[in-house]
């Protein structure tokens, strides 16, 4: 196999407050590697969004390491970790966290406004991310005209739009209705297939279906590491 | 991030809380606005007042009485009157001016048959066209026989003359002053305002029959001259002379102990300047005031948008935004703020100045100049953008050390 793109070793996170020291990661190590599909299953207080926020540069961990691509994270400040965001990460968030008075463009636009590309590249790059979620006939609607499924389809599509190396969802399905969703894990399904890693973190087992390999978190720990023998597959945009 | 586009991203953003915005700016505009036109008007009087200071020439001298107090003080009303004919003489004899002219003014009715006025008469002769130049438009002007014969004759200003006798011939008419019978011997031609008053309404008496029949003084109001040779040494010749003729005792020529005040063109020149300085002063510590109250509008509706906005930020920074690319979206929403309502402001400045300029042109003083600044124009956009950097940073650095995770979480 290649080179993994994500390697975690022995990693950590204490969160403290005055008093209280509490241990959300408690030593986990797994590699990624590019074209995944993974899931990071567990109940609630197992860590799952905790690392998901360290892979995605939004947080930092107490021990242990992480390499992105070979990249050391530990070693990197606020500003490269702002740019590992930009250039390598895109993120889907359960509450789709789009901009209510603003079209469909300008929230798929809104990535490309911190990279170095000129308007009309930006704006191609956004067409092309729209489309491939096929929201394109929707380009010029408000947010928040648009319902559930084409919110997180055009959030998808933003977290596309600087092409990353990786996709983080954060239950991307916990906010819709479970036909809506299946179509949303479809669309994520198909994003696999053409080339896209993807890291989803979720509770629903249906969920998890859709992806290639799932881990298992509970108490701060790696319980589990399993391929997915009977992934349900996509087809959604086809 | 390049600049153009966090220009864009701002306006993107205060475009959707348009009218919030709008409200936002109206302390910064009402008061970029009250200076523009503050200072328009002020240095459109300023200017009034030179002018016609300026008009005088820069030959002329004053005497007028002081209570010796320092140089400059405004003139009191309850000053004693210590400046007379004796002193026109002593000036006329040191050969040191062209001309000198007494003045001595008061109000009192003016009747020609049904029509009765309360208008300012000036006691004077005829050495005053020579410093006041002035037409005679009708008849003649006062002539020394008049003075020295204490005659009852009177000029006559314009607008009193068509009062009076519209299309007729003044000329040989007789008015009553106070109750005396008067002769009209001369109208002048339109003389305007000067230091506004109206020259059109005054009528021109000899000095000596306002100091005996009218008034019974023996004093002036004020002596007018044209020097000869160098103004600011005849100024020192004129108080040496009038220290002498007054019976003063002040060798090392104090200004306190005199009881006279002499004054140029010069010296008023700089006394409205002064005026004009304070008055500028004043004005903008008030404009200062309403813009710093403008500027805590502002940091108040940018400290709300940030926290209303918390979501967006975490979302910015999850895509990749840095702290410092946070910090100047905020900074720049707050200047465009400020730096919007700078442009309103100074547009209806401009748009107020030039319509009460107009109105004071047509109604008022016809010699009134629109006056527009453009340093204050300069002046203002610099103020609302500083106000702008200066109010904007406490919101856009909390905004910029905003937690994404914790952002992201806000409901």
């Amino acid at each position: 196999m290649s080179k993994p793109l994500i390697h975690v070793q022995d990693l950590t996170k204490l969160y403290q407050n005055e008093e209280v020291t509490t241990s959300a990661l408690q030593g986990v190590s797994f590699d990624i590697y590019p074209g995944e599909f993974v899931s990071i299953m567990g109940p609630s207080g197992s860590g799952k969004s905790t690392l998901m926020h360290i892979l995605g540069f939004l947080d930092a961990f107490t021990s242990g390491t992480y390499l992105f691509n070979g990249i050391d994270v530990k070693g990197l400040g606020e500003v490269a970790l702002a740019k590992m965001r930009l250039n390598e990460v895109g993120f889907v968030f359960q509450a789709f966290n789009l901009l209510q008075k603003s079209t469909v463009l300008e929230n798929v636009l809104l990535p490309t406004t911190y990279t170095d590309h000129t308007q009309p590249e930006r704006i191609k790059l956004a067409k092309q991310a729209i489309e491939s979620v096929s929201m394109s006939h929707r380009m010029n609607h408000y947010s928040s005209q648009l319902s559930g499924g084409e919110k997180q389809r055009v959030a998808i599509a933003r977290a596309l739009v600087n092409n990353p190396s990786i996709v983080y969802a954060d239950e991307p399905t916990g906010n819709l209705d479970s036909k809506t969703g299946e179509k949303v894990l479809e669309l994520l399904a198909d994003l696999n297939d053409s080339g896209h890693t993807i890291v989803m973190v979720t509770h629903e087992a249906e969920a998890a279906e859709y992806s290639k390999r799932i881990l298992r978190f509970k108490d701060g720990l790696l319980q589990s590491d399993s391929q997915n023998g009977h992934q349900r597959r996509g087809g959604y945009s086809k | 991030m390049k600049i153009s586009d966090i220009v864009l991203t701002a306006l993107q953003s205060l475009n959707r809380t348009r009218s919030r915005s709008l409200l936002t700016i109206l302390g910064i505009v009402i008061g970029i606005g009250a200076v523009i036109v503050m200072l328009s008007i002020g240095q459109g009087a300023q200017g009034l007042i030179l002018n016609q200071v300026a008009d005088l020439g820069s030959d002329l001298v004053f005497v007028e009485p002081s209570s010796g107090e320092a140089e400059g003080g405004p003139p009191s009303p309850f000053i004693e009157q210590t400046v007379n004919l004796d002193d026109e003489v002593a000036m006329e004899r040191s050969g040191l001016f062209s001309s000198v002219s007494p003045s001595l003014y008061t109000t009192v009715p003016v009747i020609y048959q049904e029509f009765n006025t309360f208008t300012q008469v000036v006691g004077t002769d005829e050495e005053q066209t020579n410093i006041f130049p002035a037409e005679v438009a009708l008849g003649r002007n006062l002539e020394a026989e008049d003075i020295s014969g204490n005659a009852r004759v009177v000029v006559l200003g314009k607008e009193i003359a068509d009062d009076f006798f519209g299309a007729s011939d003044p000329i040989g008419q007789r008015i009553k002053i106070k109750d005396l019978s008067f002769r009209v011997i001369g109208v002048f031609g339109e003389q305007g305002t000067r230091f506004f008053q109206n020259l059109d309404k005054q009528v021109f008496i000899p000095v000596t029959t306002m100091q005996n029949d009218i008034l019974g003084v023996d004093y002036v109001n004020y002596l007018s001259a044209i020097v000869v040779s160098d103004i600011e040494s005849t100024k020192e010749d004129l108080k040496i002379l009038l220290r002498d003729s007054h019976d003063l005792d002040n060798p090392q020529g104090l200004a306190e102990k005199d009881d006279f005040l002499v004054s140029s063109q010069t010296d008023a020149t700089k006394t409205v300047g002064t005026i004009g300085n304070v008055l500028t002063i004043l004005l903008s510590s008030i404009a200062a005031i309403s813009l710093l109250v403008g500027g805590i509008g502002i940091m108040n509706i940018m400290l709300v948008s940030v926290t209303e906005r918390t979501r967006e930020i975490g979302l910015r920074k999850a895509v990749g935004a840095t702290n410092q690319e946070v910090l100047r979206q905020f900074l720049i929403e707050a200047i465009l703020l400020t730096m919007l309502g700078g442009l309103i402001g100074v547009i209806g400045g401009v748009l107020i100045s030039l319509g009460m300029g107009w109105i004071i042109q047509n109604f008022f003083l016809d010699s009134w100049t629109v006056v527009i600044p453009p340093s204050a124009i300069l002046m203002s956009f610099l103020v609302a953008t500083a106000i702008g950097l200066i109010f904007g940073y406490y919101p856009a650095k909390s905004a910029a050390k905003l937690n994404p995770i914790e952002a992201l979480r806000y409901e």
